[in-house]
């Protein structure tokens, strides 16, 4: 169908110029960095001294019997649970809510997505101050309506502090997953939910059997976002608790900053990422393997034959 | 099969119930989504003594010692010149790499084309926390720690195949009857570039900008790695350095928390529409 050109020697100049500023900067920071991640976990090293104490896999035996890896990895997976049972469904119920007739639907629609605009170590400060045991807002909050007991010092409970942070996390990202569905819902045909209404469908009805079903792709696509997310989270963390208080709140990522960059433990910090990359990788691809194969193929590509 | 309700537009009472619900609802989230923000902001006008007496109370008069402190003192202005600084040339990097490629990816016939533009997406599965050891150790060897540079090569490098993504489906739409008649009359493929394509592609350059100035302007773990003197720390690390020396300043403390966004919060005011675009732009790959 398509006329076979030869490589003339203006294509040949055209991608040459291009693409190599591109894909040098993508193969020196991105691709060569994940090998050599690799590398550095299998020797023992101070990121100094020469590169000569090879360990063989050591550095992962290690990392198996080290408790604080395995509390970062619980961490990280609640992490990942929470954000999937919290945001998700509140952001598309709250772009349901805002895609139906609603007053001030604008300034919801402002406000639920403001957290996602300010500079997030800002976001993390914020609350780092509102949660202050003597002079926070929230524990005075809770002390004016007479509910004092439960005010605590919420970043240094070892049992709270880390959700304390998933709060804050969660705080930033549901305008965004909210934004996303809304724009998916705004796209679908507003036909079928005519039909839907005249047949005498309800409005809980219409988004169990409709909305939802036609949110699919969107929510997939939200899921792996979340998970990745999930597993490489850094930020806030470390701006609120730096992984403490005893690593109640540690991730892989802060341990890895730590161990690397505290330590100078390179090559374990380097196992540490390592672990990370594989973990994201893994479970990214069996998600989106096991939702494709359902759903029967590339519905991607859909259009954009041209 | 939903039973064949009266649907009439009176309003019933459980009609009523729900409505108030649904407003009881959007309200307490308004709360808990815009509150804090409002008291920060309000919080960071009033004075040391004013935010002990009464944390909630809204400040006595518009007092903005805080701010003028803040700016005074140095070092906070500094980051921001550096923080607007490695955001501008970061974005100007990316958008000049990532049309150009997502041009040849999206109009320029080659063999290899579709694993190159495979094997530039796989990069967006790359967690930047995986590439920090061995950046930091290549940045040290060749004698860029603690540069502009820092930060700005890996950004470049790590927004590259977002964008390119972004900008080749942009290419990939825009009609082909223009390049053919370009093509006529003997314009080559980098002129095609230079003068069609890239004059129509405002609004997918105007959606990378912003996703990838607030990417950049946030951008916390490359730049606390890769930095170590105020001389070029961004907004992000100088906000954690100035909480550490003013940790109980609170008023300055809260102004330089609203400083740190009010580049953002303002874009955000005035380009809403276009701002949701370009922050879900990155998602747009299933």
């Amino acid at each position: 169908m398509t006329m076979r050109r030869r490589l003339s020697g203006d294509t040949l100049s055209t991608v040459l110029l291009f693409l190599i500023p591109a894909f040098a900067l993508y193969a020196v920071f991105l691709v060569v960095p994940v090998f050599q991640s690799f590398r550095y976990s299998l020797f023992r090293w101070d990121g100094l001294s020469p590169l000569d104490r090879f360990v063989g896999l050591g550095n992962y035996k290690e990392l198996l019997g080290d408790p604080v890896f395995w509390k970062s990895l619980a961490n990280n997976s609640i992490l990942l649970v929470f954000s999937l049972i919290t945001q998700l469904p509140v952001a598309i119920l709250l772009a349901v809510l805002l895609t139906d007739k609603v007053r001030m639907k604008g300034l919801f629609r402002t406000m639920f997505f403001a957290p996602q605009i300010i500079s997030t170590v800002a976001a993390g400060y914020m609350f780092y101050y509102i949660y202050e045991p003597t002079f926070g807002i929230l524990n005075q909050l809770l002390r004016a309506l007479n509910l004092g007991s439960l005010a605590k010092g919420w970043l240094g409970d070892t049992n709270l502090a880390l959700y304390a942070v998933l709060f804050v996390i969660s705080w930033r990202f549901v305008g965004f997953y909210m934004v996303l569905f809304m724009a998916s819902i705004e796209g679908m045909p507003v036909e079928i939910f005519e039909a839907a209404t005249m047949d005498g469908c309800g409005k809980w009805m219409i988004v169990r059997k409709i909305t939802l079903p036609m949110l699919r792709d969107t929510i997939k696509t939200a899921c792996v976002l979340s998970i990745v997310g999930s597993i490489k989270y850094f930020d806030l963390i470390w701006v609120m608790t730096q992984g403490g208080p005893a690593h109640a709140s540690e991730l892989i990522a802060t341990y890895m900053y730590k161990k690397t960059f505290l330590s100078w433990d390179v090559g374990y910090g380097s196992a540490l990422a390592f672990t990370l990359f594989a973990i994201a990788f893994v479970l990214s691809s069996v998600f989106m393997k096991s939702t494709k194969s359902e759903s029967g193929g590339k519905s991607m590509r859909k259009g954009r034959a041209r | 099969m939903a039973p064949p309700a009266k649907r009439k537009r009176t309003l019933s009472a459980p009609a009523i119930f729900r409505g108030t619900a649904l407003y009881v609802f959007l309200f307490i989230c308004l709360f808990v989504f815009a509150f804090p923000l409002v008291w920060l902001f309000y919080s960071s006008f009033k004075t040391q003594p004013e935010i002990f007496e009464n944390a909630f109370a809204l400040p006595k008069q518009l007092n903005i010692a805080n701010y003028l402190h803040i700016w005074g003192s140095g070092s906070f202005g500094r980051y921001y010149l550096n923080s607007i600084l490695v955001s501008t040339v970061s974005v100007a990097g990316i958008l000049a790499l990532s049309t150009m490629a997502g041009y040849v990816f999206a109009r320029v016939r080659f063999r290899y084309r579709e694993v190159l533009f495979t094997v530039l997406l796989a990069g967006m599965m790359i967690p930047s926390q995986v590439t920090l050891i061995p950046n930091f150790i290549l940045l040290r060897n060749v004698n860029l720690l603690d540069s502009y540079a820092a930060m700005i090569l890996p950004y470049i490098a790590f927004q590259i195949p977002v964008s390119v993504f972004i900008m080749r489906g942009f290419f990939k739409e825009l009609p082909v009857e223009m390049e053919d008649a370009a093509y006529m009359d003997g314009c080559g493929k980098k002129g095609i570039f230079f003068r069609i394509m890239l004059p129509l592609s405002k609004p997918a350059l105007s959606t990378i900008t912003i996703y990838n100035f607030f990417t950049v302007w946030n951008e916390l773990i490359f730049a606390l790695t890769f930095t170590n003197s105020q001389k070029y720390r961004t907004i992000p690390v100088g906000i954690m350095d100035f909480v550490g020396q003013f940790e109980t300043d609170y008023g300055y403390i809260f102004a330089a928390l609203a400083s740190a966004s009010i580049p953002l919060l303002i874009v955000y005011f005035f380009a809403q529409k276009q701002i949701i675009k370009g922050l879900t732009a990155g998602a747009v790959k299933g």
